[in-house]
């Protein structure tokens, strides 16, 4: 996937960061088997997958089985997109291709991640 | 100078955050990997499918045969998921998919192989090459998930 690098604050936040980095590699992961992955509670994965969700991030799929209610989550396209500028962008900084004039408003500033993690 | 300290601490962010991918990744590869059964399963579908599908059969027989390999298929594919939680997107990684492929053709040579030998010897000769396939998929299978594993691992 070729992408224009760039930083984005959604995906950015550690959790949601790993929880990219494993839908990018899989079709789609059931709601336990992410949070046994990640290692949190049901309450903070819910919350990392609300705001991916409602960034356009990530599809939610509920479906009832043995009258037991199982998530699926998966990437949209937008979400393998924006998961996949902002590791090239990463990977940018890290090569140390990143200029940064003074002056521009990233000089400074650390690498912010937008909502609670 | 402090544009300096800037883009140190920016490239140490970076660092980080392409740390957590890789360990996320690489504990992803850990956890797609079937229950031990998962493969000989496979293998005994084959096998099954083999040894039914080459032999001279009546209509009806054929299709309920054809029917109970599609069902026994998809309740493979279903508790492969269920039992990983994850559906894999494996056709798109590049060694896996190489894999996949070999199988394919293997199970096809050895199907060809049984519809032969069913003209030689009987209904014997397929089940002979079923029970050929088991091992075959079994071993087969477990490297193409190895070939997984490293793929993740490679891309993280």
């Amino acid at each position: 996937m070729k992408v224009k690098p760039r930083l984005d604050p959604i995906v950015h936040a550690p959790n949601r960061l790993q929880l990219c980095a494993m839908l990018t590699e899989v079709d789609e992961g059931e709601f336990a088997a992410l949070r046994d992955a990640l290692d949190v509670s049901d309450s903070v994965l819910s919350k990392q997958l609300k705001v991916l969700e409602d960034a356009g991030y990530l599809k939610l799929t509920k479906t009832t089985i043995d009258s037991r209610v199982r998530t699926r989550a998966r990437l949209t396209k937008a979400g393998r997109q924006a998961f996949a500028a902002h590791v090239a962008e990463l990977q940018r900084i890290v090569a140390g291709a990143a200029a940064i004039a003074p002056g521009h408003p990233a000089a400074g500033e650390p690498i912010a991640a937008t909502g609670d993690d | 100078m402090e544009t300096q300290e800037a883009q140190g601490r920016q490239r140490a962010e970076a660092a980080a955050a392409l740390k957590q991918i890789a360990d996320a990744r690489a504990a992803l590869a850990e956890r797609t990997i079937p229950p031990w059964w998962w493969y000989p399963a496979l293998g005994i579908w084959v096998c099954g499918c083999i040894a039914t599908q080459t032999q001279k059969l009546g209509d009806w027989a054929r299709i309920a045969t054809v029917i109970a390999c599609l069902v026994a298929m998809q309740w493979l594919i279903r508790a492969g998921v269920k039992a990983t939680g994850f559906r894999g997107r494996w056709l798109d990684s590049g060694r896996e998919r190489r894999w996949i492929i070999a199988l394919a053709l293997v199970v096809v040579a050895l199907f060809l192989a049984g519809v032969a030998l069913q003209a030689v010897w009987g209904w014997v000769g397929p089940v002979l090459v079923g029970i050929v396939a088991v091992p075959v998929v079994i071993v087969l299978g477990r490297l193409s998930d190895a070939a997984v594993r490293a793929d993740v691992r490679r891309r993280a």
